[in-house]
């Protein structure tokens, strides 16, 4: 397994990794590929997916990440957060 | 890959009807699903994500078609059926 990322912060830019993998997954199919900002840290957890998948218990870390609902959904002036690890998500921008 | 349950942001099914009734439950059966789920986790046969994960492998048309707690209870019966507590093809059918 490669090295763990490294912490985000709240305000931090994040991409929902676009792959998704087979099997069961905390990340609902209208997140993939999208841009947020992480809000809060939810310190860190094992992974359902990889637990079901591979039995692997490692403690990952978990974000509340905010995103804008025109964003996601081509519509509406609020937002949305969704709780998500950081095995499926990237950082985004310059110096993210 | 999204399975067929992640139904999200999808149109078409309209909004999400409220009710006034306080009853937790729409009828016995489901709460008796309800318990046996409680006793079931309780007693470690299955993780509440492999549970999550059973619903989520019911047939596609199922997310649908079936009520939540008959979601529950043929998620229950796949797992224990999974890991040979019961014979689910011996089950009458409903």
């Amino acid at each position: 397994m490669t090295r763990p990322p490294p912490p985000l912060q709240p305000g931090s830019r994040v991409r929902i990794l676009a792959v998704d993998p087979l099997g069961h997954s905390r990340v609902p199919r209208y997140l993939r590929g999208q841009q947020g900002h992480v809000v809060e840290l939810h310190g860190s957890w094992p992974v359902p997916g990889r637990v079901i998948a591979a039995a692997d218990h490692t403690a990952r870390r978990c974000y509340a990440v905010r995103f804008d609902a025109a964003g996601v959904f081509g519509l509406g002036d609020h937002v949305l957060i969704a709780d998500i690890w950081e095995t499926d998500l990237e950082p985004e921008g310059v110096g993210s | 890959m999204a399975r067929s349950h992640d139904l999200g942001g999808v149109e078409g099914f309209g909004a999400i009807p409220g009710t006034d009734d306080d009853a937790r439950f729409s009828s016995d059966w489901e709460a008796r699903v309800f318990g046996l789920q409680r006793v079931l986790l309780a007693c470690g046969l299955y993780s509440l994500d492999e549970f999550r994960d059973a619903v989520e492998r019911l047939p596609p048309g199922h997310a649908l078609t079936r009520s939540y707690y008959h979601r529950w209870m043929e998620a229950m019966i796949s797992l224990l059926d999974e890991r040979g507590v019961i014979d689910a093809g011996s089950l009458e059918a409903e």
